[in-house]
């Protein structure tokens, strides 16, 4: 994938938070009088925090096709055992994530499953919340964990302007808010508008000439044929693909930060989710394609960055009414990297037969989200394991390490 | 073309008076237009001049050029005391400051054309002040980051109850447009000044004088004119320091001066008429006789039909305003007043794409947003972001000319999806709040596609985001 770090960084809505919000960003890291990291060389970590907001359905993602209960539950959803790239006997890829399977088989990715974090409830924002608080229940402190761990990574922050974390999106998530400054990026691409909302434009715009041609021209550019003849959004593509640019360009930059933290939207499937083909799979797709180009990007730094991939919670077991999925509990996470310690599935297998299931409905976490966390943390940033436990993930004992991760 | 049979009581012509020729209707607006849509729009060239409240506070241009000779002072003392970097340190800070000047007038630019009860009045301004277009840039124009908006206040709505020649004298000699263009470093090359200097002619201001302000590029000026004219204004600059030849040089600090030594002497000739030598009043007395010339009356009755009937502005209406505009010495009411006169607009099959400041405009009158709401502070503010996303940040056009005003400027397809993405964005923030069959029935002509869609949207702020993408709302 060709780099474009120039034109990806040079749109307008970006911003720094920070006394350096009008200043032009990327590149003058190094050159603005009073403004200088401590010297780094190509070879310091990089971690990339991806957060899927609305709730990957883990188990359309990685199926556990040895599973004989899969295919009774999941209906229509279920891709054909023949089209899944196989991980092993038990469990398949979406064929959307033909990028991660081969990092997969180099070595290169974790894939964990059945894996929640401590937040049992199904509220998407609570949820999320705990996710990037950090902590066991929701709304309990107004900073998140990956924002109180600048001041332990030794690099100078905060009252120049600068800091060694990054939001890479239209907000500063929860995860990064807090004491600690950090920077943070914004792309020029607004929300997209819902598919039903655009069908009812298009019939509205029918009757305008000018601006029925021109709606439908824009709707043809941005549809583009994927892979396996599966349809994907390229706007939709573009804009995720515009964050991993961007991160990847203010990673890559010595002087830049050292953490960014993603965002993808849309994982909320409740109807019409599709199996191989349709909505969910056009999701996997720009996923995939995003972390393909996160590699590519980075590629220099590759071998010195880790990217993990989580999402609030996992979706029902069974197909809904509606021929999609509800929220659920256990989901699946990524972890990808140039050294991570790649090519096996992470985690213990529940099972799915019902009286498996968490109340009867979900897939039943067996990882906790925090121990990947901290796992990270320790083992691959080297922050000390008594700060991470007392200030970063307190009360989290239930939430071991992970030996051999990364 | 068609013939009128408007009748001004008609439902439609208050729609037409209040999204055409106005900014767009609030709910309940209507009421008070269609009794008499034309004398609802005619009354407002009456106070045409007066600044909107939100205006009434803005520093004068003089306040913000009296600040900009200080701090060139400053620096200069600073290099000497601190050097480069100290230098770089402190323009940092201004710059950041001027920006942060430029994003409250942007803000309150736009607050003055949501509040305001004079919408007619209020696109007038706009159309004038994009005519005579002043652009924000760096360096020693940096200033004008302060002085643009001050600059449409004090140059052009004062004088939109007068005539075109005074509304032209004071926007050519008003700091903001002497610096965008350059003429405060024109020097006549024979005059004390230009032969000290060895510095000569700029002909930048002249030529757009004649070529965009009056005559227009077919208007029959040669090159000959452009620097006869130019020559005729040398001199003409603005007192941005304090200097020891006051005497000799009159003028008050961060206001129009007229730099005799500066000025080329001699009689000069503009389209065959000679002006003798006269100090500052040469200039002007070319810019008197351009300001009623035939071709400028055509000029800029092309321009106005443009903007007020269509992209491609019917002949018939062109002579109709370039003729009120000879007959009526260039009274700028009468012209206004000619406008809402025009059969041609009052017929539905004429239409124009709103722009994007138009549409945003239009869209938080249509969600009845003013000053007074809480909130609405920050509302305004964001707004000058997203001017900039849709390339529409006012005085930042790329050129002279202004904005362009035609639907296929406005209207392609990637800057279609720009404005439908907002609207969808803007309706998921505010829009469950408003009933949007209700509000189309307030605000535009009834059309029952549109209605339909609209009682079938499946939320709120579908419907509202359906009606504010609408083709019907984005026309005026």
């Amino acid at each position: 994938m060709a780099k474009h770090k120039q034109s990806s960084i040079d749109h307008q809505r970006r911003r720094l938070v920070s006394s350096l919000a009008a200043a032009p960003a990327l590149g003058l890291f190094g050159s603005l009088p009073g403004l200088s990291f401590a010297a780094t060389d190509g070879g310091e970590q990089r971690f990339v925090l991806v957060i899927l907001r609305g709730a990957m359905d883990g188990l359309a993602a990685v199926a556990p096709y040895g599973d004989s209960e899969l295919a009774g539950l999941r209906g229509s959803l279920l891709t054909p055992q023949s089209e899944l790239l196989k991980l092993d006997s038990f469990f398949g890829l979406h064929p959307a994530f033909e990028n991660l399977h081969e990092m997969y088989q180099s070595s290169q990715a974790v894939i964990c499953h059945a894996v929640a974090s401590p937040y049992r409830e199904r509220s998407h924002f609570d949820a999320q919340n705990v996710l990037e608080i950090g902590l066991e229940q929701p709304d309990q402190t107004e900073s998140g964990w990956l924002n109180r761990c600048v001041p332990l990574l030794g690099k100078s922050g905060g009252s120049d302007g600068n800091s060694p974390a990054m939001a890479i999106g239209q907000a500063v998530p929860d995860v990064l808010k807090g004491e600690s400054e950090v920077a943070s990026w914004a792309p020029a691409v607004m929300p997209e508008p819902s598919i039903s909302t655009m069908q009812k434009l298009q019939q509205l715009y029918a009757e305008d000439a000018f601006l029925g041609t021109r709606l439908e021209q824009a709707l043809m550019a941005n549809q583009v044929v994927g892979r396996n003849g599966m349809t994907a959004n390229l706007r939709q593509g573009q804009s995720f693909g515009v964050l991993v640019d961007a991160a990847a360009a203010f990673l890559a930059d010595a002087s830049g930060p050292s953490i960014a933290v993603l965002e993808s939207n849309g994982w909320d499937t409740h109807a019409n989710q599709g199996a191989s083909q349709g909505q969910l799979a056009g999701k996997f797709c720009e996923l995939d394609w995003g972390l393909a180009r996160l590699k590519s990007d980075l590629e220099k730094t590759w071998n010195n960055t880790a990217v993990l991939v989580v999402t609030e919670f996992g979706r029902t077991a069974a197909v809904n009414g509606t021929q999609g999925t509800d929220h659920g509990t256990g989901g699946a996470a990524l972890l990808l990297g140039g050294s991570v310690k790649g090519g096996r599935i992470q985690g213990q297998w529940p099972g799915l037969a019902s009286g498996n299931l968490y109340q009867g409905r979900d897939l039943a976490p067996t990882t906790d989200m925090r121990s990947l966390f901290k796992t990270v943390l320790r083992d691959y940033l080297q922050l000390p394991q008594v700060n991470i436990e007392s200030e970063l993930f307190p009360n989290s004992a239930d939430a071991p390490f992970i030996a051999n991760l990364v | 073309m068609p013939a009128s049979n408007t009748s001004d009581s008609s439902e439609r012509a208050g729609y037409i008076a209040g999204n055409h020729f106005g900014l767009g209707l609030r709910p309940g607006e209507l009421r008070y237009i269609n009794s008499d849509p034309r004398g609802w729009l005619k009354s407002q060239l009456d106070n045409i001049e007066n600044l909107p409240a939100s205006l009434q506070a803005l520093p004068d241009s003089s306040f913000a050029l009296i600040a900009d000779g200080n701090w060139r002072r400053e620096r200069r003392d600073l290099m000497q005391k601190g050097g480069q970097a100290a230098v770089m340190e402190a323009q940092r800070d201004k710059n950041l400051t001027d920006n942060k000047i430029f994003q409250q007038h942007t803000s309150l630019r736009l607050q003055a054309a949501v509040d305001t009860r004079q919408p007619f009045a209020e696109r007038l301004l706009r159309f004038w002040s994009n005519h005579f277009t002043v652009a924000v840039s760096g360096g020693t124009k940096a200033v004008l980051r302060r002085i643009a908006l001050p600059y449409e206040n004090e140059a052009i709505r004062s004088k939109l109850a007068g005539d075109f020649e005074s509304l032209l004298l004071s926007v050519e000699q008003h700091p903001a447009m002497l610096i965008y263009l350059d003429n405060d470093s024109s020097f006549g090359p024979n005059s004390p000044a230009g032969r000290r200097r060895e510095r000569g002619l700029n002909e930048n201001l002249a030529r757009e004088v004649l070529e965009l302000h009056t005559l227009g590029v077919d208007g029959g000026y040669k090159q000959a004119d452009v620097t006869s004219l130019a020559k005729m204004i040398t001199g003409w600059t603005v007192m941005r320091q304090e200097r020891g030849d006051r005497g000799r040089n009159p003028g008050k600090l961060g206001e129009f001066r007229f730099l005799a030594s500066a000025h080329e002497p001699g009689q000069h000739s503009l389209l065959g008429k000679d002006y003798r030598a006269n100090g500052a009043g040469q200039g002007e007395a070319a810019l008197v006789d351009v300001a009623h010339h035939p071709a400028t009356a055509r000029y800029v009755a092309t321009r106005l039909v443009s903007h007020f009937v269509a992209d491609t502005p019917p002949v018939s209406a062109i002579d109709k305003i370039a003729m009120v505009f000879m007959e009526s010495e260039g009274s700028l009411p009468a012209i206004h007043a000619a406008l809402v006169d025009l059969d041609e607009i009052w017929q539905a099959e004429y239409r124009k794409l709103k722009t994007p400041e138009e549409l945003i405009i239009s869209t938080l009158r249509a969600m009845n947003l003013n000053t007074q709401n809480s909130g609405s502070t920050q509302v305004f503010n964001s707004m000058s972001n997203t001017l900039s996303v849709f390339n529409h940040l006012p005085f930042t056009a790329t050129s002279p000319a202004g904005w362009p005003d035609e639907a296929e400027h406005w209207g392609s397809p990637d800057a279609l999806v720009k404005r439908i993405e907002w609207v969808n964005q803007i309706t998921q923030n505010f829009g469950n709040r408003v009933d949007a069959e209700q509000l189309a029935a307030e605000i535009l002509p009834e059309n029952e596609s549109l209605q339909l869609a609209l009682r079938r949207a499946e939320s709120r702020s579908q419907g509202m985001a359906l009606l504010l993408a609408s083709p019907d709302f984005q026309w005026r």
